[in-house]
Order: C-alpha cells, then structure tokens, then sequence
C-alpha cells in the first residue's frame, strides 16, 4: 500500500479537527522564525553594540533578545498542544472506528483470526499512531523546516562562507542514511527478541504448575536463559549504533564550526566578512544539530506509525458482514422456517451440512441429536446467520433469511450457546443483556423462574458485580445465569445449545426446571443432550455426518427402527449386559421410554 | 536485590566507563576553548600555543574525532550494564517463581506477573544504565563547565549560571506529578485493551443479541476515558520541555546582557563571549535531563521495591530430604502402597477443612476410584497427592514414607496428574506430549498416542504430531486437550498415575477402552502399570476398580467396589441412577 494512501486515510481520520491541526501546523512558522531570530540577535549585538562599544545597543538587543525567547516559549506550548490534541483526537477515533468496525466483521473472521492479532490494531498500532503526535515525531515536519529556514538563512547572511561551510552536510546525510540502516534491523531484531521473550513468560508463567509437576523447572530455565540472553546480545549491537550515531552527530557540529573558523578566516583578510557574522554561524551551527540527531530518531517513529498505519487500514477495509437488505421491515414468523437444500462447509474445510430439508412449525419444539461433529450447533448457527448457507437457502415464512436486515432477525432469536459467556459488570446488566429496558421485576421474576433466587443473593443481588469471564461462579450457576437471561430477552425463537460437561446433582436439577420454564408455549431448536428434553420435543431430527437421517417424535423414531432407535439400543444392551445389579435404574429408563 | 549488589559484578566496566565520560567531557571542554582561539585570531589577536588559524582548525577537527570515540565507548559500557544487569535481574526472578507454590499463581494474575517482568524491569534497567550515565554526565560536566566559565569572567560566570538551579528545581517539581500522569494513561490504556479483550471473546454473543451499539457506547466510555488521560500528560509535557528550554535560554539573555557588558568594557574580548555562549548550551541540556533522570531513578526504585516483593514471597510446599525414589521405591512393582492415613487438607482462605478423615490404600496396579458430587474435594484429595498443597492434619505415605519428607523433584518423579483442564504449551503436538520426557523415542510416543486414542486425530492433522497447537496452531478440543494431557502423564512413566476427570469431554466409551489400556504392561512388559487413582463423574469408568470411595462434602461416605456400593451404597446408587439417565443419549 503507498505511504500516500495510508496519509490519506489518517487525514480522513483527522478532518473533524482539522481546524487544531492546521494551526498547530501554520504555528511551525513562527516557530521557526523565532528559533532563527536567535543567532540573528546575537550577531545583531556583537555588530552594533560589541564591535562599536555602544552600551545602549547591547541593552536594546539583549532585551530583544528575552523577547524573541519568550515568544518563541509560548508559540511553541501553543504549537505543541494543538498537535497533540489533534493526535490524541484521531487517536481517539481510529480507536472508536476499529472497535465499531469489529462489530460489524462476520464471526467467520473469528475463525481464522487469532483475537491477539485484532486485539493489536485496536491498542499497539493505533498507539504507534500516536506516537507520531506524542514523541513529536510530527515535530520531523518543523525539524525539516528549521534545517531548510537556517541554511537559506545562512546563505543569505553570507552565501561564500554558508557554501562552503555546508560541504559536511552531505557527508552528514550519507553517513545517518546508512546508520539509519543498520540502526533499523538492529531494532527490528531486538523487537523480534523481545516478543520471544515475552512469549515465553507469558507461556510459562500460566504453566507453571505444570511445569513443575512435570519435574520440567530446570529445562524452562535453560531456555529462558538463552532467549534472555539473546535478547541482551541484541540490545548491545542497537547500543553501539545508537552511541556511534549520536556521538557522529556531536562530532560533525564541531567539524561544522571549524570550517566556519577557516573559511571565515579567508574571507576576513580579504575584508568579506563581519565578526558579526562569524558569531551567527558559530551560533546558529550550535543551534543545528540537535534537531539533526531528532531527526533520525523521529525518522523511525514516522516509519512504524507507516506500517502500523497500514494494518489499520487494511483492517478497516475488511469485508464486513451484510447488514443491508432488501427487506429492511422486521421479519415475521407466523408459520413457519424452512430449510431447504442446506449445504454447508466453514471455509476451506470439509462440509459440515449436506443438503438438508426440514421444517420447524411455529410453535414447536424441536431436538437435534446425533454424535458430535455431527452438524447440530451448525444447524443453529445458520438459522441464527452467524454464517451463510453454503448452498440452499433458509426461509422464514417462505422469505430468504438473507433478505431481512440482519439484526432484526436475530432479534427473533435468543442463543443460550453451550459455552457461556458474561461480561465484567453487575449482574444486572448481565442479566438484561438481551432486553436492556427490562425492569427489575422482570428480572426478578425470571431469575426466580430459574431458581436462581439464592445464587443471586449469594453474588451479591442485583448489583453484584461479576469478575471477568464470571471466574467467581461455578459453571453450572453461569449456566443458570444464561437460561435467566434468555428468559428475560422472552424472544420468539429460543436457541439452546445443552451443556454436555460435568455439573453437579443439585444445580443440575435446577438446570432442568429453568430449561422447562424456558421452553415452555416457544418455538425452539434445541441440541439436546438430556432425556428429558428430547421425549417431550415435539419433533426429534436425528444428525448423522453432516446428514438429515431421521426425524419425528420419539414413539415414531423407535418404530422406524433407525439411527435413532440404535442409539437407544445401544444403551438398553448396556443395561441388558447388568439387568440384574442395576434394576431401579432401569426401571426409571424405561419409564421415560 | 539492591542497586549496588546488582552492580557488583560489573564494577570494572562501569570504572572504564566512567573514565570514558570523563575523557569525553575533558575534550568537550577543551573544544569550545579553541573555537574561542579561533575567534581571536580571526580578530587579529595573538592566542597561546597557536600560531595560525589552520592549526586551531585542524586541532578542533582531532578532538571532534577523538571525543566522538570516547563518547561513543562511554555510552556502550554504561548502556551495556543497563542490559547485563536487565539480563541478570529478569532470570534471576524468572528462577525465583519457578520454586513458588501454585497457590501462589493462584493468588497473582499472569498479567501483573508479567508487568513486573517487562515495565518494572525495564525501569530497573533504565535506573542502571540510563539514570548512571546521566547523573555521572552532569555532575562532570558542570564539575568541568563551571569553573572554566569563572576562570573567564566571575561576574559573567555568575550571570550565566544563575536559571540553571531554577531549571533543575523546576524540572525536579514537574518529573514527579509527569510520572504520576504517565501512570494515570498507562493504566487508562490497559483498562481499555481489557474491554476489547472482552468484547472480543464474546463476539458470538454480542452478535445474538445484537448488541453491536451498546457494545460500542461502552467501549467509548473507556475510550473517551483514555484520551482525556493522554491530554492530561500532553499537558505536562506541553508546559515542561518548552519551560525547560526557555530557561536555558535564559542564561544566554542574561549572558548577552551582562557578557555584552564586560565585552563593551573591555572585561572580556568576542571569542570569551562566544565561548561563553557555546557551554552554556552544552550545560543546557544536561540540566534540562536532570529532571527526567531523577524520574527515571524514582521509578527505578519503587520498580525495584516491587520487584523485591515478589523476590520475598516463600514457596508455600517445601521439598523434603528424601531423595531419588529410587532408593525408596524398590523397582519390583508390588512392594510400595500409597496409604492415606487420616488426611485432613484444608485451604488457607477456607475456614473449613476441604478434606477430613480421609484413608486409603493403592498398590500398583490397582485402581482406587474417587467419586461424589461437585465441591466434594476429589480434585483437592489429586492436589494432596502430588503437594500442590500442603496435608494440615493426617499422613499420606508412599512405601511407609511421609511424601512431606521427599524432595519435591523425587516426588513429581514418582506422581503424575492429567487433569480435565489441562495446561498445554503453544507447541508442537510432540513436544506437548514428550514434556516430561524429552528424549522419549518416536515407538513410546506412537505407543502413547495410541493408547489414548489419539492416532486417528494426529493422522488427521496435516503435519501429524509436529503440528502446531494452541494459539499459533490448531485449537483442539476439549476431548483432544484432555487426551494430549493424558498421554503427557503416561509417557512420564509414573509409579502414581492420576486422572482427575481427566476424560470427561470423551465418549463413555472409548474413557473406559483407554483406563482398560493403562491397566496394562507399558511398551515391551518391563514396565508394570503403575497404581492408579481415577475421580471421575462418570461411575462406569470406576465401575472396574478395585476400590471406590464415594466423597461427600470432604469426606468419604461409602467404600467398597462397585457391586458392593449398588447395594449398601444410598448415595453411590443415587449417582448412578442419574449417571444412567445422562448417559442414555450421550
């Protein structure tokens, strides 16, 4: 991507405060004008006062002086702010762009995007962006600025002594290219060490206890021993570039200055040349060079702002998922969703779905079951148009799901996926997630619905607050939590994907009575792992390999003598191999045949 | 740790870094001197020790050269002790968490954890390498600088010198309200990835419940929060460095004013006052740095002291005398029984006892089944076992030997865990599952992924056991992860093999094909399957062991084998009974 075009997409970025950075931009001028006033001053005394021994003169310009450096003080606050307002500005709104942006991408992108990765647009590339305003690396514009306004003034001042006393810039240019070189894969090989580094920390230090049951304390050492010492050895080679560089740039002012000394001396006794000039350049070549060292170093802040500058627009550029529609009224679903044709497959993998008919009817309650892997939770996830049809179209009430504006069907929806999840805040919010204008009754009902009543007192009400990733609840209250919340959003389609891992008997209990009250005078899709929940189903659709292969209640499954009714054989000869040790057991199993 | 123990070791190369520093400044002092010369004789004045201008210039142009070289060999030794020690004080830590209990890392996050590890030792680092050069450079220079400049002109000198103790007090005063900023936007940004984060793991929720716009006003919370935190440092350093600047040049006004003076008096001549002028800017920006040095030590040390905290935390499990197992274990399998005597453990922020009264007996080759309901302390009776955390009350004995009096590395030698939730490494398949043995041979491997049914899965990766998981690689599984982690504690080779639930994501049936396989001989028959302690809450998984212990509420209720239990055992049948209905469909 050209540099041009990454600038362009900052600069769109800071349009709405354009008005600061312009100002901080033209204020560059004055800037510059009162740093060069600087040595201008001093000749100026040296000239009229010094040289002829006039007393007042000398007062006049040193008051002038005072002047010009406070000026320059304020102009250069003034300056420095804006840009760094406008910078933290634009920062500010890359930052709210790329998190709506992440908002709008396709959960496909989830799939094959480590969440690292776009968790470093939003902080790391955007604050190199900052960078650029914050270290003053915009400033690389007055430094070029000054450099230019100096040696034109120089030139002016005197063009024979300011000619050949620039001779060394040259010199100095070509030799902090090169170093410029050298010094950017030094750090790049540094950077590279330290994120091995810190990779390796991060890694170990979450295991550790592994580690050590593993008897493996002394091996981890060992090899952070030597990424720590790579990364030391790294930094030596960035070390001796940088002092050889800053101490190149010393040296060259002094080498400046003694040109000036010997070509000054030249013109003098040819009678070109005004002490008071001599005293300008000598001067103003103290003032060069500062700006010169900055300037390599600023050089490489404008460089990774570049490149992280190009990742965000690339991000931004991103395929987002298809929010507009044709029909941009709320879906209806009176009668019924159809599948038709169903094929799916998640990017290049195999196919998940193949060709798959079925209808669900308003009203009723229909169960996935078959062996994992076996496309259940896809099925869901289509319906829900976390992903789209590979081929085949889903209908609602004979309309394509593609055709409503999405968040509108998924507003007919609500999820309760198999792996919970909640967010850092107080249960409240939690809970209403799916209907934020729930009041508190609402909520209260609903926990109460799902027997979460003394989970609720016990977290502390309805203003407790929940840690990340709810770590101060076991799993099966976060599951609770999730039926309450679904409850409360009271959507016209309810999703539930069963949780399959171990819970214990009594919240497990708790879990079956809110799943009922959940369920109950709903259309809903159901993966299905208890039994309960499958015998009452009004429609039973049995997965095998990504395949449709049964369906009907649970009496006309059995009689079809199926895959269905072998996944029940198979338990029943379980039992048949024990009749005798277990028959209160069995009895219960045959009782909800 | 203390800053001077941390320097020890490399005295000499801060001594030839100092002398370098000193080097550079004596020739950085004796430069302006000769552009002063310069001048004069450019005026038509006599100087000493030079006849002709070209001798001046080509002196400048030796000392420009020889000072470049000193200060370059200066700032490599100096910055170079920053980094040593960096080196030194990072593995130094990294060696000290590797003895601390996990209930220490229960305790502290990985993220603070790492904080120290990457902006406190950094902060350190700057202290030594950084903060040294600077405080060493200023002192010389104005050691240097100032009595030159009184040796020119007193009333001058003293002129010129007068901002400079204004700079330092003011940069002084501002350093530490700036370092209080920058904390205030450093915190601000890691609040801010903190919502990403979370945003971003529940992407799939966010999208169901179409919360994409509240998603996003919240996110501007924080954000808005993190911009007014940046202005508020750019403010600082708004009025600081342009402040700090104006009163260095100050001292040039000043000079100008009273310099110009002597110069119209005839006090001192024009090449006095330029060089006069030319060290004052060299003074400039080392005064102007002090500020920022005394910031950098202040971290430093508080970065230090927090470091020191964690340095001083004590492992909670101390190792006994004991050493390799096997001069305790004789390798004929059957002559060591694991006893649990009367156990209690009970956890430092509990006030009950998770465990009370808890006995058994396993001998190799046996299985010892452990079940009961969630919070009945099964996965704290496995944690006892390997000293994860400390017996209070009771013995647990291998062979008639407390395990308090092995060393820790013996133990874990005899003992190994595959827990339900694993920790796997961000590595190839192989190196996860060759962790505690390295240099396992390719036939043990292959003979490992088989007996946990892993061989279909590694042959449906692309790069079969090199392949890559966790977060650069391949996500596995529930079921897969808990496999990898049992055949990292098979190929162990343990005397004591746990399975905490270390199935549960698996098929009933194919669990109970894979305990069946470690009830057998390992690799060639040399090895005897070690003693086993399976919790599960699957009871047909245990259904076959030799013993069954039913916890409830830390302690054990009902024992006896399977049969036993099913018909004296209430709530061992209660379990089951439930089992059943939850296995029917699976």
């Amino acid at each position: 991507m050209p540099d041009s075009r990454i600038m362009l997409r900052l600069y769109e970025g800071l349009r709405p405060f354009l008005k600061p950075f312009v100002t901080a931009v033209l204020l560059y001028i004055p800037v510059t004008l009162l740093s060069l006033a600087q040595p201008l001053v001093i000749g100026a005394a040296v000239e009229h006062g010094f040289q002829t021994r006039n007393l007042s003169q000398v007062e006049f310009w040193a008051a002038i002086y005072l002047l010009v450096v406070i000026l320059y003080a304020a102009a250069e606050m003034a300056q420095t702010y804006l840009m760094q307002f406008s910078g933290q500005k634009l920062v500010n709104h890359l930052r709210k762009d790329l998190f709506a942006k992440v908002q709008r991408l396709p959960m496909s992108t989830f799939d094959h995007t480590p969440l690292g990765k776009i968790l470093t647009r939003i902080t790391s590339d955007v604050e190199a962006v900052a960078e650029l305003f914050s270290s003053g690396a915009v400033a690389i514009l007055g430094d070029l600025l000054f450099l230019t306004a100096t040696l034109l003034m120089l030139f002016l001042v005197n063009a024979k002594l300011s000619l050949s006393t620039m001779m060394v810039l040259p010199l100095l240019a070509v030799g902090l290219v090169f170093f410029r070189r050298w010094t950017r894969t030094a750090y790049m090989h540094v950077r590279v060490m330290l994120s091995s580094i810190n990779g390796f920390l991060q890694e170990y230090l979450s295991g550790m206890p592994t580690v050590q049951l593993f008897n493996q304390v002394k091996r981890a050492e060992q090899e952070f021993s030597e990424h720590n010492a790579n990364y030391m050895l790294a930094n030596r080679r960035a070390i001796f570039l940088d002092s050889a560089i800053y101490s190149f740039v010393d040296a060259a002012s002094f080498v400046t200055v003694a040109a000036v000394l010997w070509v000054g001396m030249g013109l003098r006794q040819h009678g070109a040349l005004g002490l008071g000039v001599m005293v300008t350049f000598v001067e103003a070549l103290n003032r060069f060079f500062q700006p010169i060292r900055e300037l390599a170093n600023n050089y490489a802040v404008v460089q990774s702002a570049l490149v992280s500058g190009e990742r965000i627009v690339e991000f931004l550029d991103q395929p987002e998922e298809n929010v507009q529609s044709i029909l941009p009224f709320v879906p209806v679903f009176k009668r019924e969703i159809a599948f038709e044709n169903v094929s799916f497959s998640y990017g290049h993998g195999s196919q998940v779905l193949h060709e798959v008919n079925f209808k669900i009817e308003h009203g009723q309650r229909i169960a996935l079951v078959g062996h994992t892997g076996a496309g259940k939770t896809t099925v869901t996830k289509l319906l829900t148009r976390m992903y789209d049809a590979t081929h085949g179209a889903i209908r609602i009430d004979g309309v394509d799901v593609r055709d409503f504006d999405l968040r509108r069907l998924r507003g007919l929806f609500n999820v309760v996926p198999q792996e919970v999840f909640l967010f850092q805040g107080t249960l409240r919010d939690n809970l209403r997630y799916g209907r934020m204008d729930a009041s508190d009754d609402d909520i209260l009902q609903a926990v109460h619905l799902c027997q979460a009543d003394e989970l609720l007192a016990r977290a502390g009400g309805l203003d407790g607050a929940l840690q990340v990733r709810a770590t101060n609840l076991s799993l099966g209250e976060r599951q609770l939590l999730v039926l309450a919340r679904a409850l409360i959003a009271n959507p016209q389609i309810l999703i539930l994907d069963e949780a399959t891992a171990s819970i214990d008997t009594e919240t497990e209990r708790r879990l079956q009575v809110a799943t009922k009250n959940l369920l109950a005078n709903r259309t809903s899709v159901t993966v299905a792992h208890r039994l309960s929940t499958i015998v009452d189903s009004d429609r039973i659709l049995v997965f095998h390999k990504g395949r449709l292969v049964e369906q009907g209640d649970h009496h006309a499954l059995l009689l079809q003598n199926g895959i269905y009714a072998k996944l029940i054989e198979l338990q029943k000869s379980e039992f048949a191999l024990r009749p005798t040790i277990v028959p209160d057991a069995s009895d219960a199993f045959m009782a909800a045949d | 740790m203390r800053f001077s123990a941390l320097f020890r070791p490399y005295w000499r190369q801060l001594m030839l870094g100092l002398l370098a520093l000193i080097t550079t400044n004596l020739f950085a002092l004796i430069l302006p001197r000769l552009v002063n010369m310069g001048i004069s004789v450019i005026e038509g004045k006599k100087v000493p020790y030079f006849t002709s201008i070209t001798s001046i210039v080509l002196a400048i142009l030796a000392l420009a050269v020889l000072a470049a070289i000193a200060r370059t060999y200066s700032r490599i030794l100096m910055f170079g002790v920053g980094r040593e020690i960096e080196r030194d004080v990072r593995r130094d830590v990294f060696v000290h968490l590797s003895t601390l209990s996990p209930s220490f890392y229960e305790k502290r996050s990985v993220g603070d954890l790492m904080s120290h590890m990457t902006s406190d030792i950094n902060n350190i680092r700057m202290c030594t390498g950084f903060a040294v050069l600077n405080i060493l450079n200023i002192v010389i220079v104005f050691a240097g600088t100032a009595p030159v400049l009184f040796s020119i002109d007193h009333q001058v000198a003293f002129a010129a010198l007068l901002p400079f103790p204004l700079v330092m007090i003011t940069a002084q005063a501002l350093s530490g309200r700036m370092f209080q900023r920058v904390r205030e936007y450093q915190a601000s940004l890691s609040d801010l990835s903190a919502r990403i984060q979370e945003n971003l793991s529940g992407a799939q929720v966010v999208r169901v419940f179409h919360q994409e716009e509240a998603e996003n006003t919240r996110f501007a919370a924080v954000n808005d929060h993190a911009f007014r935190a940046a202005i508020r440092l750019a403010k600082m350093r708004v009025v600081m460095f342009p402040l700090m600047r104006m009163m260095g040049a100050l001292g040039v006004a000043v000079t100008l004013f009273v310099g110009g003076r002597a110069v119209v008096l005839g006090h001192i001549d024009l090449g006095d006052y330029v060089e006069i002028n030319a060290r004052l800017l060299q003074l400039a920006w080392p005064a102007i740095s002090l500020g920022f040095v005394m910031s950098v030590y202040s971290r430093g040390q508080a970065s230090l002291a927090r470091m020191n905290v964690l340095l001083e935390a004590r492992p909670e499990i101390v190792g006994g005398a004991l050493p390799a197992p096997k001069q305790v274990v004789r390798d004929s399998a059957d002559q060591f029984f694991v006893v649990a005597h009367n156990l209690s453990v009970q956890l430092p922020q509990s006030a009950k006892p998770i465990l009370y009264g808890v006995s058994f007996t396993v001998k190799p080759g046996e299985v010892l089944g452990v079940v009961g309901p969630t919070g009945a302390g099964k996965s704290t009776l496995t944690r006892a076992l390997c000293r994860e955390v400390n017996v209070a009350r009771g013995q647990l004995l291998i062979d008639g030997q407390d395990i308090c009096d092995w060393q820790l590395h013996a133990l874990r030698k005899f003992v190994a865990v595959a827990p339900s939730e694993a920790f796997l490494f961000s590595a190839s398949m192989r190196s996860n599952i060759t962790f505690a043995r390295p240099d396992a041979s390719q036939d043990e491997v292959m003979e490992v992924v088989r007996m946990v049914d892993l061989t279909r899965d590694v042959d449906g990766f692309a790069d079969g056991l090199e392949t890559m998981i966790g977060e650069r690689g391949v996500t596995l599984s529930g079921g897969q992860r808990q496999r990898v982690a049992l055949a990292r504690a098979i190929l162990a080779r343990p005397k004591m093999l746990i399975l905490d639930d270390c199935l549960s994501a698996v098929d009933a049936q194919t669990q109970s094909t894979i305990v069946e396989r470690l009830k057998q001989p390992v690799g060639d028959g040399t090895h005897t399957p070690p003693a086993m302690i399976i919790v599960s809450h699957r009871l047909s998984v245990v259904q076959e062991a030799n013993e069954i212990v039913v916890l409830d509420k830390g302690q054990i209720v009902e024992r006896g084998t399977h049969l036993e239990l099913l018909t004296k055992g209430a709530l061992y049948r209660a379990l089951w009974g439930l089992q059943l209905l939850e296995e029917e469909l699976g």
